[in-house]
């Protein structure tokens, strides 16, 4: 099984853009009926509008969980988490070779979170 | 929602869901087993009910819920897939125990294995933000980290509220497109790892 080729889904740059101003037009909370009637419009009228609103919505509500580690990351100054660093030092060929020095930052970062989040995951498994 | 379209509701939602399960359980039991199937698909299906049910247009529910089964389709599909992609993982892991990683201090249980998986996710949406356009990024996390309004963005920020909401939608596909060609690498990865 190809998981990858299963998976992929091509949706054009424009249904996504549509999509991706779909949910910051309903985050905004200013949408009336009217507009929430449009919305839903738009969503039934393709299956493509559908696939690109799932994902986007999906990632658009992965990245509010990521919130919860907030206060964790003011709290924290320690790291003490070599065993899971040193498995993460492994990837860089995994991500876009074009953001090399931001991307060090940003792994970094990545990598703090992940460390400083262990505790939060733990509560909930 | 009034009582009687409610009832009307329901109604439909039974509906559709008698018409669709025995071809959507066909296609899922090809790739987990019925039982997870069957979990998968309930969940699915309250997604799509919780979505349709904040439409303020409740005329024709079961033409609305039909017009949204490909995206029922959808949903189940990703969550078999995870389950798979989590299957494969732990997999791999059993196997490589067996050599080189049995020494390493890097990987010691499956649990923590799966732990992994979640935090890598989140993880990569963390990088995923980091590299966005400055002020993209900033309307994003104070949006998304910090739960201000986009009144409040927007006053900070000196932009108008409809800037913001551009912001975000950018820095939503933005992210996106970053998720989505490190996932593809990770996964080629996986493939080479299992060959």
């Amino acid at each position: 099984m190809n998981i990858e080729e299963w998976s992929g889904y091509e949706v054009s740059e424009g249904v996504l853009e549509d999509a991706a101003n779909w949910i910051a037009l309903l985050d905004s909370n200013t949408l009336d009926e009217k507009g929430q009637i449009a919305f839903y419009e738009w969503l039934q009228a393709q299956p493509a509008h559908q696939h690109a609103y799932l994902e986007l919505s999906e990632m658009w509500a992965k990245s509010s969980c990521l919130k919860s580690m907030e206060h964790l990351v003011e709290k924290s100054q320690v790291l003490s988490f070599p065993n899971q660093l040193s498995k993460h030092d492994s990837e860089p060929e995994t991500l876009p070779p074009s953001s090399s020095p931001a991307w060090a930052y940003s792994l970094a970062l990545g990598l703090i979170f992940v460390g400083l989040s262990m505790p939060l995951i733990q509560q909930f498994v | 929602m009034d009582k009687s379209q409610l009832v009307n509701f329901e109604a439909a939602m039974q509906e559709f869901i008698a018409r669709t399960k025995p071809q959507q359980l066909a296609v899922l039991v090809n790739m987990v087993s019925m039982g997870e199937a069957e979990e998968i698909l309930q969940e699915a299906y309250l997604k799509i009910y919780l979505l349709v049910s904040k439409n303020p247009n409740q005329e024709r529910p079961l033409e609305q819920l039909m017009s949204l089964l490909p995206m029922l389709y959808s949903i189940a599909k990703n969550l078999a897939i995870s389950n798979l992609r989590h299957q494969k993982v732990v997999n791999l892991h059993i196997q490589k125990s067996g050599s080189a990683l049995l020494d390493s201090e890097a990987l010691q249980t499956q649990g923590s294995e799966y732990e992994l998986i979640k935090q890598d996710q989140e993880a990569l949406i963390l990088s995923a933000i980091n590299q966005l356009p400055p002020i993209c990024r900033q309307v994003f996390v104070q949006r998304k980290l910090h739960s201000k309004s986009h009144a409040d963005i927007a006053a900070m920020l000196g932009i108008s509220t409809k800037t913001v909401e551009s912001h975000l939608a950018k820095g939503l596909t933005l992210c996106r497109e970053y998720v989505r060609k490190a996932k593809q690498a990770d996964n080629k990865q996986l493939r080479a790892n299992s060959l």
